[in-house]
């Protein structure tokens, strides 16, 4: 992250002008002079403001999946010869083990395996267009923007198609999405999406990362942090195994124990 | 005498469990036939076996329990004997204790009088007494004696 | 009724899960089985993952011994000391079993060698229900297998030790070997292992029939206690409401087998018993046979 705001410091030190070409208008960046002059000249006007309609969401018992809302205003006209915008969200990340099956003795057991680090247990990329339509391909690599351009350390075997498996099983279970909603625009500057957060998302920080590309270059960048919690009874007893998981196995025993014996007692017969 | 014959027929009927009190119904039972006559009746109810998911570990099971309570009552049998010098009707039941008790008095018309023993703990006479002398009371057919708790030898020759 | 099972990490309808408890409880009072071999198969196949199964499994089995244990303990019906050996014996396997299984879930195995377990053991324990069954249908009565006296080679063993009630004076090593064997199966597949362990206490140790129930009770209830401690502890895969969903249909199911025991009790429902064991096992069998949906799966590190 930090070379990517790098970079795009980097950029913003160069004139606007030497990166349009020639025959094109020119956009007026950021906003109108009078009001900038009333702000510290120091921080110059992102030409990009994006947000969350919430900044978390609650996983209970009874939860059926949630969304991410994220909305915002460009200062770039946006749409046909005009900026695009690109939103990524990334959710807490965790080793992946991918196994494969194979045969033995006419029973299929796991075989092989490959175990991926920093695998994120959420992934959504979407964009006013398909990332790999607006960026380079060494810049969408480099800073991991899109499906493909997502690399992993990884362990284990290394024939086999465990990379594409790691891919397909994240995207069946919607955990991993790349353009399955299309960035909405309004009237050349106002921009919106909404990406679904399936039931069984990992709870934990989420980053939401907008971009504001244009002429194949990130012009502008905002990070925002999204949260997702566990609530409920649900995860209070996950929480609990987890955490004091010898305190959790004797209630377990206790529990078992006195309900067995409270139920022979109430449901006796006769 | 019809009397003496209806006498020499009567039927003391002892409640064969594990309390230490059978003992004392037992002694009693088998003095009072000894010094006016009549039969003693032992009854030994069994808890209904066990279940497993073998059954012939559930036959095994059954076959044991009826060995060992045939055991018990041959060594009953034999004090029986050795007090009033006649051998005593022994009955083996399975079930629960209360149940196939009253169901034994219902049924055979030879039981004349139930003996039992009272227990000397602070908890109550005993299950059965409890149960017979409280909610159970009206489905008794015959007269119950209750020997009281603390009665020495020399006592239960004097009262009988 | 849908519920989430938080350690499971699924939905699932509640009444499902009370109405297998139910089925497992209604047999278990019928036939005085321990369910547990019916039970953990049954999650298998609804899908929950087997450590979860089989901890919770285990777990459940305790809460539905409970209650017998105390009725033969008030019957004096425990051999205590004959129990704490068992259960010994019985700690020592399950924690063996718990490392052999947390060793499993790295290999990513955990499903298959809990199956094959499930497969051999149901098989030979369904065959052997029905062969019993058929035989004694045939002669119409139950046959009662014959004590082998088989004291002599036990008599060398060191560690002697009287077992009053089992009026028995034996080397510990016998009934403590026993427990090791339960303990682990226990661990591993989620049973009591009563329908191993009856037999083994009669045939192997000598015990008298009459405190074989009481005493395999205490060392059911103790050892899946310590195998729901361990599996939490090692592999937090203990899931208190599965477990508790399937107890409450169990208690209520149990009371309702034993009600009809009277009745129903005879070869023939032994016989169908048995071929429901036979048919789980196929139907786990086929599991591992079939080819599979997908040829990848993903485990995350916990």
């Amino acid at each position: 992250m930090r070379r990517l705001l790098l970079a795009l410091m980097l950029f913003w030190a160069l004139p606007v002008a030497a990166q349009t070409p020639p025959g094109e208008p020119r956009v007026v960046l950021p906003l109108d002079p009078p009001l900038a002059a009333a702000r510290p000249a120091a921080a110059p006007e992102s030409p990009l403001i994006a947000h969350l309609s919430q900044a978390s969401a609650e996983i209970s018992t009874t939860f059926s999946g949630s969304s991410i809302f994220v909305f915002g205003t460009s200062a770039v006209p946006l749409g046909l010869d005009g900026g695009d915008i690109v939103v990524v969200v990334r959710g807490p990340t965790d080793a992946v083990t991918v196994r494969r099956k194979v045969r033995v003795l006419g029973m299929w057991f796991n075989g092989p395996s490959t175990r991926f680090e920093n695998v994120p247990g959420f992934y959504g990329v979407a964009g006013t267009m398909p990332a790999w339509h607006v960026l380079p391909e060494d810049l969408r690599r480099r800073y991991g923007i899109g499906l493909d351009a997502l690399e992993f350390q990884r362990s284990g075997a290394s024939s086999g198609n465990f990379r594409e498996a790691l891919e397909e099983l994240h995207r069946e279970q919607q955990l991993w999405l790349e353009d399955s909603a299309p960035v909405r625009v309004e009237g050349n500057r106002l921009f919106y999406v909404r990406l679904p957060l399936p039931a069984t998302v990992p709870a934990g920080r989420y980053g939401v990362e907008v971009m504001l590309v244009r002429n194949q270059q990130v012009i502008a960048h905002q990070e925002l942090a999204f949260a997702v919690e566990r609530v409920g009874t649900a995860a209070t007893i996950a929480d609990v195994s987890r955490e004091r998981p010898l305190l959790y196995g004797v209630m377990c025993v206790l529990l078992a124990a006195v309900a067995g014996w409270l139920g022979s007692v109430l449901f006796r017969r006769g | 005498m019809p009397e003496n014959e209806a006498r020499r027929n009567r039927v003391f009927l002892v409640v064969v469990d594990d309390s230490p009190e059978r003992a004392v119904a037992l002694q009693y039972a088998c003095l009072r036939v000894k010094h006016s006559g009549g039969h003693v009746a032992l009854l030994r109810v069994l808890e209904p076996a066990g279940q497993t998911e073998w059954a012939g570990i559930g036959a095994l099971m059954a076959e044991e329990r009826r060995a060992e309570a045939e055991q018990l009552m041959n060594g009953l049998a034999a004090q029986v004997n050795e007090i009033t010098g006649g051998l005593p009707i022994i009955l083996i039941r399975e079930g629960d204790a209360r149940e196939e008790l009253l169901k034994l008095l219902g049924e055979d018309p030879r039981m004349s009088i139930l003996v039992l023993a009272a227990a000397s703990g602070g908890s109550g006479p005993g299950p059965l007494i409890s149960a017979l002398t409280g909610r159970h009371a009206n489905r008794l057919k015959v007269p119950m004696t209750i020997v009281p708790p603390g009665m020495t030898p020399e006592d239960l020759q004097r009262v009988t | 009724m849908q519920v989430y099972l938080p350690i499971a990490e699924m939905s699932v309808n509640a009444f499902l899960l009370m109405g297998i408890g139910f089925g497992v409880g209604w047999l278990s009072g019928l036939f005085g089985v321990g369910g547990g071999f019916l039970l953990t198969p049954s999650l298998l196949l609804l899908g929950v993952p087997a450590p979860v199964a089989v901890a919770s499994g285990a777990n459940q089995v305790l809460g539905a011994s409970v209650s017998g244990l105390i009725a033969q303990w008030r019957r004096g019906n425990v051999d205590w000391v004959m129990g704490i050996v068992l259960v010994v014996g019985g700690l020592i396997g399950s924690a063996i079993g718990t490392q052999f299984f947390a060793w499993l879930r790295t290999l990513g195995l955990v499903d298959a060698v809990v199956a094959i377990f499930y497969i051999v053991v149901l098989g030979s324990l369904g065959s052997l229900m029905v062969m019993e069954s058929v035989r004694a249908i045939l002669r119409r009565r139950a046959s009662v297998p014959r004590r082998l006296h088989q004291h002599f080679w036990m008599h060398g063993l060191p560690l002697k030790l009287r077992f009053r009630k089992s009026r028995l004076f034996i080397s510990v090593i016998p009934p403590a070997l026993v427990g090791v064997v339960i303990g682990l199966l226990s661990a591993v597949m989620g049973v009591g292992g009563g329908f191993m362990l009856v037999p083994a206490m009669i045939y192997l140790i000598g015990m008298p029939t009459s405190v074989v129930i009481g005493t395999s009770l205490f060392q059911i209830v103790c050892v899946t206690a310590g195998v729901t401690v361990l599996a939490s502890v090692q592999m937090g895969s203990v899931d208190i409401v599965l477990t508790l969903l399937l107890l409450i249909g169990g208690v209520v199911g149990a009371q309702f087998g034993a009600a009809l025991g009277g009745r129903l009790r005879g070869e023939e429902t032994r016989f169908l018993l048995g071929l429901l064991v036979l048919a789980v096992a196929l139907l786990l069998g086929w599991g591992l046979v079939e080819a599979p949906d997908r040829l990848f799966s993903l485990s995350f590190d916990k």
